[in-house]
This record gives C-alpha cells, sequence and structure tokens, in this order.
C-alpha cells in the first residue's frame, strides 16, 4: 500500500489515475473486509462520484488537491452528507446526516476520495469495537482478536491495506489504542485544533479527531489538512496551526521524558520491553532521554475514574437527543402512545448495555447530592492531572511511554467485565483530560508472552498547541526505525 | 452506594425502560464500577478548581446575522420516523402530576390582544 | 373580611422575555414569530447529532443593555451550563442557560403603583438562555405536534426579589418593566407573540406576622391580566388552605382563565433534578468592562427620567406625561419636534390631540405619518404665534397631512385660515365696529366692563372669525379706552 503522500503525488502529476486508484481500493475492501468486518458501509458510489470530480477537476487543469485521489475512510460518528451516522448504534440505524462535518468538507476539497464508513464502539463507548451494535471488527494481525476501540474500525482498514489513512476520535484512547493494537500510527491532535462540527459527540470537552495511517507522514498531510479554527464550533482555537508536514523531523536534542507512572506494573511485560527498544530508537536519532522518577505525575493514577466521570457525564447530556422523537427510528415496543413511556422504551431497546451503563454513571455523578462528590471532585484531580503535566513540561519537549497497558486481546476476554475494558484506556486517557496532542507510532511486535507477534505501540505526548512537533518526531522515529511491521492481511505490498 | 430506589431514579431520569432484572444488574455494575472509583476522594483538591474546558482562547461570539438552512422542511422534518404537515408526531403531551415527566413547560394561553394597555 | 384583608402576600416574579436578535441564540436561523412550522430550523436547533452551538453576539450585547437599564452588575465573564430534562420541544434533552454565574445581578428597579406610590424591587439576577419549541395538542386526537420554529430564540430570563405585595404591585412592576426594555431597545415584549411571559411566585402569611408562608410556582403566564388573576387565585387558594387549618404545599401550579383558578401542575417530589453543568461546548465569554462602560453611557433616556423630565422641567401635567412616556416613540416624537417649537405645553397639546387622531384614523403609526415633527412644529408655532385659531389649526393639521408638499402657511392661506393679527386691517375692523355699535360702546365707557365681550364677538363676526381673539380684545380695550 502506497503512501497517502505518494498516492497524491502521482495522482497531480498524472501518473495515477484517480479512478484506477478508487477501484483499486474498492477491489482490496471488498476482499478484505470479509475477515475484518472493518465497514458498516462500503459507500461505493460516492467514492466513484469523487473520483470522478477529481478526475475533472485534473482535465480542467485546475489544481486537485493535497489529497487528490487519495482512498480515506471515515468512523462511522463523523457526518457525511447523506451517508449513514450510526455511531456503531440501533439508535442511529438508517439515519443518514443532513450536512458536512468540518473535516469530511476539508478532505473533498483536498480531493480526497471517501470510501466507506467504518465501525467503531457504539457511541465509542468502547476500546475493542465489540461494543458495536452492529458486531465487532477484527484485527488484521490475528482475527481472533480485537483491534481496539473505539475506532477500530479505521484502525483495521488501515492495517489491513485497504486505504493508507482514515479518521477516527479519541476521548480516551480511542485513536491511539487501537493504532497500537493494529500497528500503525494514531494521532490525537490537542483538543480544540481540529473542529467537532459534525462529529457525533460523546465527551465533549474530550473528543478529538485525528488521523490513522500506515505511515507517520500521512497522519501529518492529513492532519495539515483538517486542522483549523471553524467559526460553527465555538471550542476550536484561533490562529495558525503549524504544518506538520514541513516540520523538520529531526529528534536531536529533543528532550524526552519517560515518567515512571506510564511504566505501570499494570503494564505487560512485552509491552515494557517494546517500549524500551523504541527508547533506544530514539536515542539513536539524537533525542536526550531520561525516565522521571515516580512522583512527577501523582494524580495520573487517578485517571480512570476522573475520565470516565467527566466523560460518562457529559455524555448522559449529550445522548439525551436520541429519544426517537426528531429522528431516527422509534421503539417498535407496543405500549408507547405514552410520551414517557415512548422515552423510555426507545432508549432501553435501541441503546445497547455500555451505552446504557455508562449514561447511568454520568447521571448519577451530576446528580443532586452526589455531583459535588463525583463529576466536580474529578474535574478538580483533571486540573491536578493538567497541571502536572504543564510542570513537567517545563523540562521535556515530549514524553514518552506505551500506548497500551496490553497487546490486542481476544474477542470476548475483557467484554463481560465493563471495568477490565476501561483499564485500557490507563495511559491514554491523561493526555485526553488535559488535552494534549498525542501520537502512537508501531514499534515493533511483543517478542514472547500472551501478545507474542503482535504490535506494540510508543505513545509521544507534547504541550499543547504543539502538534507539529509530535507528529515530526513521529516521522523522525519511522524514518530511523524503518517501515512498520504490516500484518498478515496487509502484506507485503510496500 | 446505589440502592434500588437510586437506580430507579436514575433511570427514570435518563429516560431508560430497563426491566426489574436488567436495573439489578446495572446496580451491581455500578457499585463495582463506583468502588474502584472511590479512590479520587482521597486525592487532597482543596483550592483546586474544577477544570471544564481545556481551552486555549475565550470565546468570539458570533454576529447576528440570518444564514437560513435551506429547504430546512424538507431536509430535516422527515428524518423523524412520525411527522405529518410538517410537525414533528409525538404521543401525547398530557400535562398534570406525572412522576419524573418534565411539566416545565405548560400550555400558554392565547394571550388577550388588549391586554398590554398601558 | 376578604383575603386580602386578614393575609400579606410575598410576591416574586420570573420574567422571560425574548431579545430583538435577527438570528437565534446558538444558531443562524432567523428568530421570527408566525412562520410556518419547522421552516425557521436547521441542523443546530434541531439537535442533529454532531452540532455545536455558537454564541449570538447580539444577545449578548441585548443581556447587558438589560442589565445595566435595570440598575445590575455585568459579570466580566460570562459562561453557560445545560439544564438537563426531557420534553418534546427541547430536543436536545436539555436547554443551554446559565446557572451559577448570571450575565447580570444585584440589580434595582423602581416603578409607582397606579396611585402613583413609588415602589423599588430588587433584580436578583437576569440570565441568558435559549426558548424551546412549540408543542400544539390538536382535539380529539391520540398525539400531539411540535414546531420547532421558536426552538433557539434567545431569551433574558430577569428574576425579581420577593418584593412585591399585591397583584396591583405585581402588575405595575411588569408594565413599568416592560416599558423599560422597549426603551432600552432590548426587547419588543409582545406578549401576543409569547416576547413576553412570566411565572409568579407568591406566598402568603398573616399581616400581622414576620414568618414567611410556603410559596407556589404558577409558570407561564403571557398576559397582564392573567398574572393579575393567577396571583389572586393563587391568595384566596393559599388562604383557604390555610384558614381551614392545613398547610401551603411548595407546588407548581397552572392557572385556567376561563376558570380564574389555579391547580397543582406538579409536587415538590417529582421536582426535577437538572444536573446542571457547564456547558462544554461553549468557552467563557469575555464581557469588556470597557465595553460595558460604553454601552451604558448609551442608553437611552428610560422612561421614569423622561416622566420626571416632563412633568418637573418641562411642566407637563401629569396625564400628558405619562401619555408621552408610555411609548418611546411618542416621546421621541415629541422631543423631535420640541427642538423646533421650544414650546413643551403647546407641542404636547398637538401632539396628544390632532397627531394621535391622525395615526388613528390612517391607521398608521406616528412615525409613517406625512406629518414629520419638523412639520408638527410649523403647526404649532402658526398657532402659538396667532397666525392661526386653534379650530383653523385643526383645520390645518389634516390638511398639512394630506397634502405634505405644501407648508403650513401656505395652506393656511389658499383655505382662508389665517388669523387676523395684523394692526392694519384688525384696526379698521375694530374702528368700523365701535362706530356701528356705538349704543353698546357707550354703556361700555359708563362702566358696564361685561360689555367687552359682545363687542369682541361683533368683531370676530365681523372678520367672518379670521380675527385674533386675543390681539382683537386687546386692539378694543386700547382703542376704546383712548
Amino acid at each position: 500500500m502506497l503512501s497517502a503522500t505518494s498516492i497524491a503525488a502521482r495522482v497531480r502529476s498524472g501518473e495515477f489515475d484517480p479512478q484506477d486508484v478508487t477501484e483499486e481500493a474498492i477491489a482490496r475492501l471488498q476482499e478484505r473486509d470479509l475477515e475484518v468486518h472493518a465497514y458498516l458501509d462500503p459507500d461505493i458510489e460516492r467514492a466513484r462520484q469523487l473520483a470522478d470530480r477529481v478526475a475533472e477537476t485534473l482535465r480542467r487543469g485546475d489544481d486537485p488537491g493535497r489529497l487528490a485521489g487519495v482512498p480515506i475512510s471515515l468512523k462511522d460518528n463523523m457526518a457525511v452528507h447523506g451517508a449513514t451516522l450510526t455511531a456503531g448504534s440501533k439508535i442511529l440505524e438508517g439515519y443518514r446526516a443532513p450536512y458536512d462535518s468540518f473535516v469530511a468538507q476539508r478532505l473533498i476539497a483536498e480531493g480526497a476520495v471517501l470510501l466507506g464508513r467504518t465501525n467503531l464502539d457504539e457511541f465509542a463507548m468502547g476500546a475493542s469495537t465489540e461494543n458495536s451494535a452492529y458486531g465487532p471488527t477484527r484485527n488484521p494481525w490475528d482475527t481472533d482478536r480485537v483491534p481496539g476501540g473505539s475506532s477500530g474500525g479505521s484502525a483495521a482498514a488501515v492495517a489491513a491495506g485497504i486505504v493508507p489513512v482514515a479518521l477516527g476520535s479519541e476521548t480516551g484512547g480511542s485513536i491511539r489504542q487501537p493504532a497500537a493494537l493494529c500497528g500503525i500510527t494514531g494521532f490525537k491532535p490537542t483538543f480544540g485544533s481540529v473542529s467537532r462540527r459534525g462529529l457525533v459527540a460523546f465527551g465533549s470537552s474530550l473528543d478529538v479527531i485525528g488521523p490513522l495511517a500506515a505511515h507517520a507522514q500521512d497522519a501529518a498531510l492529513v492532519y495539515d489538512v483538517i486542522a483549523g479554527h471553524d467559526p460553527a464550533d465555538a471550542t476550536t482555537w484561533t490562529g495558525t496551526r503549524p504544518s506538520a508536514t514541513t516540520e523538520k523531523a529531526d529528534l536531536e536534542g529533543l528532550r524526552i521524558g519517560i515518567p515512571e507512572e506510564f511504566l505501570d506494573e499494570a503494564v505487560d511485560s512485552r509491552v515494557l520491553e517494546s517500549v524500551s527498544t523504541a527508547i533506544k530508537t530514539l536515542e539513536e536519532g539524537g533525542a536526550i532521554t531520561k525516565v522521571i522518577p515516580k512522583g512527577a505525575l501523582p494524580s495520573m493514577h487517578h485517571s480512570i475514574p476522573v475520565y470516565y466521570l467527566v466523560a460518562c457525564s457529559e455524555a448522559s447530556s449529550n445522548l439525551a437527543r436520541f429519544d426517537g422523537m426528531h429522528f431516527g427510528p422509534t421503539s417498535e415496543s407496543k405500549d408507547t402512545l405514552d410520551l414517557l413511556a415512548r422515552y423510555c422504551a426507545t432508549r432501553a431497546d435501541l441503546f445497547g448495555p455500555e451505552v446504557r451503563r455508562r449514561i447511568a454513571l454520568g447521571t448519577f455523578a451530576l446528580s443532586a447530592g452526589y455531583a459535588d462528590a463525583w463529576y466536580k471532585k474529578s474535574l478538580s484531580v483533571r486540573r491536578l492531572i493538567l497541571n502536572e503535566f504543564t510542570a513537567l513540561f517545563g523540562d521535556y519537549d515530549l514524553l514518552a511511554g506505551p500506548t497500551s497497558p496490553f497487546g490486542a486481546f481476544k474477542i470476548g476476554e475483557r467484554s463481560q467485565d465493563a471495568y477490565s475494558m476501561y483499564l485500557c484506556d490507563l495511559l491514554t486517557a491523561p493526555a485526553c483530560l488535559a488535552g494534549l496532542p498525542s501520537v502512537s507510532v508501531p514499534c515493533g511486535l511483543a517478542r514472547k508472552g500472551t501478545y507474542k507477534g503482535l504490535p506494540v505501540g510508543l505513545s509521544l505526548t507534547g504541550p499543547a498547541g504543539q502538534d507539529h512537533r509530535v507528529l515530526a518526531a513521529a516521522r523522525a522515529f519511522e524514518a530511523i526505525r524503518g517501515t512498520p511491521e504490516r500484518s498478515p492481511i496487509h502484506g507485503d505490498d510496500a | 452506594m446505589i440502592d434500588t430506589e437510586l437506580l430507579e431514579r436514575l433511570a427514570g431520569l435518563s429516560r431508560l425502560g430497563l426491566s426489574e432484572k436488567e436495573q439489578a444488574s446495572l446496580r451491581k455494575e455500578l457499585e463495582s464500577i463506583l468502588a474502584h472509583f472511590q479512590s479520587i476522594q482521597e486525592v487532597d483538591t482543596e483550592g483546586v478548581e474544577p477544570l471544564t474546558h481545556v481551552l486555549m482562547d475565550s470565546g468570539e461570539p458570533a454576529a447576528d446575522v440570518v444564514a437560513p438552512f435551506d429547504d430546512a422542511r424538507a431536509r430535516l422534518v422527515p428524518l423523524s420516523a412520525n411527522h405529518r404537515e410538517g410537525f414533528f408526531v409525538v404521543p401525547r403531551v398530557v400535562e398534570g402530576p406525572q412522576p419524573g415527566a418534565s411539566a416545565d413547560h405548560t400550555t400558554v394561553h392565547d394571550a388577550d390582544p388588549g391586554d398590554e394597555d398601558i | 373580611m376578604t383575603a386580602d384583608m386578614r393575609w400579606r402576600s410575598v410576591i416574586g416574579l420570573e420574567v422571560h422575555v425574548q431579545l430583538s436578535t435577527a438570528s437565534k441564540m446558538f444558531c443562524r436561523c432567523e428568530a421570527r414569530f408566525g412562520a410556518p412550522p419547522n421552516t425557521l430550523i436547521c441542523p443546530v436547533c434541531t439537535s442533529q447529532p454532531g452540532t455545536l452551538p455558537t454564541l449570538n453576539g447580539e444577545a449578548l450585547r441585548l443581556g447587558v443593555l438589560a442589565g445595566l437599564a435595570l440598575g445590575c452588575t455585568i459579570d466580566p465573564s460570562t459562561k453557560f451550563d445545560r439544564k438537563n430534562y426531557f420534553y418534546p420541544d427541547l430536543p436536545k434533552g436539555y436547554q443551554i442557560s446559565q446557572f451559577d454565574r448570571p450575565l447580570c445581578r444585584d440589580g434595582h428597579f423602581k416603578f409607582s403603583t397606579e396611585e402613583g406610590e413609588p415602589r423599588e424591587v430588587n433584580i436578583v439576577r437576569a440570565h441568558l438562555e435559549e426558548d424551546s419549541g412549540k408543542i400544539i395538542h390538536p382535539e380529539g386526537v391520540n398525539f400531539s405536534l411540535v414546531d420547532l420554529n421558536r426552538a433557539g430564540t434567545p431569551l433574558l430570563e430577569i428574576v425579581s426579589g420577593p418584593d412585591l405585595h399585591s397583584p396591583d404591585e405585581a402588575m405595575a412592576y411588569l408594565q413599568e418593566l416592560r416599558r423599560t426594555l422597549r426603551y432600552a431597545g432590548v426587547a419588543d415584549c409582545d406578549m401576543e407573540k409569547g416576547g413576553f411571559r412570566c411565572d409568579a411566585n407568591i406566598s402568603i402569611m398573616p399581616v400581622d406576622s414576620d414568618t414567611l408562608g410556603t410559596r407556589t410556582e404558577t409558570k407561564n403566564l403571557n398576559s397582564f391580566r392573567f398574572v393579575a388573576g393567577a396571583l389572586q387565585a393563587e391568595i384566596e387558594r393559599q388562604a383557604a388552605v390555610l384558614e381551614s387549618g392545613g398547610t401551603v404545599i411548595q407546588e407548581t401550579m397552572a392557572y385556567d382563565p376561563d376558570t380564574g383558578k389555579t391547580s397543582v401542575l406538579r409536587s415538590k417530589e417529582d421536582a426535577h433534578d437538572y444536573r446542571y453543568f457547564p456547558e462544554p461546548d461553549l468557552p467563557e465569554f469575555r464581557v469588556d468592562p470597557a465595553w460595558v462602560a460604553e454601552l451604558s453611557a448609551g442608553l437611552p433616556e428610560l422612561p421614569r427620567a423622561r416622566q420626571t423630565r416632563y412633568a418637573v422641567d418641562l411642566g407637563l401635567n401629569k396625564r400628558d406625561a405619562d401619555t408621552l412616556v408610555a411609548e418611546k416613540e411618542l416621546g421621541d416624537y415629541f422631543e423631535a419636534t420640541l427642538e423646533f417649537t421650544k414650546k413643551p405645553k403647546e407641542t404636547a397639546n398637538w401632539l396628544l390631540t390632532e397627531l394621535l387622531r391622525l395615526s388613528n384614523d390612517r391607521k398608521l403609526p406616528i412615525h409613517e405619518l406625512n406629518t414629520t415633527p419638523a412639520r408638527l412644529a410649523e403647526l404649532v408655532n402658526l398657532v402659538a404665534s396667532g397666525g392661526v385659531s386653534i379650530q383653523a389649526g385643526r383645520l390645518l393639521a389634516t390638511a398639512m397631512e394630506e397634502q405634505p408638499g405644501q407648508s403650513a402657511e401656505q395652506l393656511a392661506q389658499s383655505m382662508d385660515l389665517v388669523q387676523l393679527s395684523d394692526d392694519g386691517a384688525l384696526r379698521q375692523i375694530v374702528e368700523q365696529v365701535i362706530e356701528s355699535e356705538s349704543s353698546v360702546v357707550e354703556r361700555y365707557r359708563s362702566g358696564n366692563v361685561g360689555l367687552l365681550n359682545a363687542l369682541l364677538g361683533s368683531v370676530m363676526k365681523a372678520s367672518r372669525g379670521k380675527a385674533n381673539p386675543k390681539a382683537a380684545r386687546q386692539l378694543l380695550l386700547d382703542t376704546l379706552d383712548s
């Protein structure tokens, strides 16, 4: 699978025909997705129309854009006008978005060919994509295993070599964790650097859209295209975002700290081993690395409760609009002539168990009598987490560590115990709570143990607004280490 | 931490029509999860302001310029399962004491036209 | 003894005012009453998945203006919160409002009762929020219909302290509040269109007691008559409860204007847990104190100040001052005319009689008449200078409205309304009358001073009504006494 950067260059130069590129991607989708189920809807007609448009632009002699002809898949929680927007849920079955998300507009304007709607945990709530109401996605490295979540479909689509890039969203780890489990690059931008307009909201103060890519430079390219201030999203910050594509990919002199809190005993030892090797690679590149003794990020220990309490509180409110009254399906149960019954039946029948769990948890945390001890308390601890990161960035340019405590676990392994699934976010949630830019880069396969032969991800986190520097470090790392290992389904086609 | 009554209230507040069995198992799950979360109570947050927005700017309000959504009725109303003559159709809204139901919006009776005499 | 005599009421009012913006509070749909159902909607105000709110800057400005007009302190940084509950006219399942940090607070508002007694009320807070949609309940079917045109319209909720003590006081407060908001240009307060709605909180206590009673709330009263009716109904109901030995329960009531009675809508146990939390989709907004100071300086003169100025400085009588102040446009027109006439009483007179009559006859608001302030001033000045008589002036007013191309003088000439005031022609007539009425003159000169009026009448008759009576009288006196 050629990189998106390469495809775009060749489409622009005339070497590649955009319609051929698209047909090849469609063929790969139809063949490989039978095993993987990364897609909820291949949405092939739209891809062909967009490819035609690129071809037409080229015929006219106009600039077809930075992503000309590149097939990109979007997670099915990002609105594309006329496409499905299930958010992995039955409560949006059959619903088609009446408008475009900001990211879709940006991609299309730069000539991208949107191919298919990828699978996700329902409403982005999960770390394995097993919570999708439409069946799980399988990891291209081992189809008995999960691809991670909630952007499991996007990660699997890229790891299977169907498309070079896909978009995912992250609230507690949903871009980086599946990227790590699938052996690809996944980047979570600074909160507010990419517009959330058109993203089905889960945890509004946490949600960020970002790229998953087989080549680190593609993550940078797509980031440059989708990042920007959007007047329709009041939480995007004004001002330019420096280009991630042109930023010098150089590790020389970079001060990289590895907080001991990231090397938690909950992390699998083989994962740690791969990460240690990766740290050495960073040093090879000229970075100055240092393990930061425990005590610099003491509040990180509470990331899971803080993340879940904040995210679920916001989600309990964001999901109130799904009531079967103004859009989407409504409950088929009888006795729904009564207003109250209609609300209750629709939401009980059409929301899955994890979603119901989180709505209940969030409702609890915001309830009178409990809000101070749970919601407000969490927000105070959240500020401590932010402060601790800010202090560290006084001395370090980047913070490194494993992305996920585990490699790809088996389907069904964690799905019976909600809390065991929540632990997947142990290492990713802190950067989400603080709104910091963070990338996961593939750093090899576990040599032995439970996750033998499965990918491990190295996480690099930077200060707010330094998205370009974080992506530059990822590009530099990949340049030193070489092309990452590819999944069996992806094969060796570059 | 979460008794049956509280769970019932939470289900009511969030309009989740759970069966008794479902409520019972949800209650257990939440209790278990909250037991894990209890640790945050030990953190000293004296004088620490809650962090609700990790934003970099304070906001800029938008200009008050009308920008209509083209063909709004034709494009948006049919997205609902029940609609007629341009309205969204919902089960009969009845006013009166209803547990958990909102009665924030009583019927607005027609005002007397001549009522604004100064 | 009526309920009113044994019990004292304590009343607080919450008023929801629709602000005069072009677009909605959190999206740019048009904010307009009366459009066909669901035509003024968009993905944001219909809560489609993935949509986000953006704050209408004009709503913020009008909110600040209102707060200033009510004497409030304005928060230099304002934030929004979500108020969570389910209702079919609230598509998001939450309302974006302001909870713990309202835009405006701690204001003081003065008004007068109908009898002219001064009162003051605390304005506890005024905050911004979005309106809900509308639900219609057709007869005889088991469904209701929802129209979201109104959903998202900007509202300012103004909360008074429990400082009112009778339904009449409540009405007077509401009327002054409405007038003030219209003056400040903040809101039209058109009650027919739902632009000014009131929730009334009331408790009663024995006249000789200091202990506050339990209060009830009656919601969504959108006419002054309903407010007064609901309050009165509650006073009587609560009095009956207490007199029979019962206790008043804190409840939400509904008022039925047809029966004139209130009934329970929702009891405290069913009261909502709104789970307020800060709106994550909107940052805080700075409300620059320098900007607020500018707005404050730019506030127009408010009704009570204007009323005082008219009565005290300009010497108008109370009734005229009241009428001129009732609507800002009337006072503005008055002052514009005054620029040219410098005669407050005469100007007020002509405005309140002839101009309003023309407005009525032509069914046009005064600023749409052909008679502009400058034109009215011409008429006022012409009459005041004695150019035409008052009766002639009335005819002239109509003519001026119908023929805007002609000046007052031109019309007076062509309609032969010019009053004789100059010495020449008038002197001639006076001398003629004195000569022809010699017997009357003699009797006057011998002490019957009342006969002056008869002579004056003859002068008027001889001049076919065109003599300026004052000038004629003076000339007669001068001539007769010489």
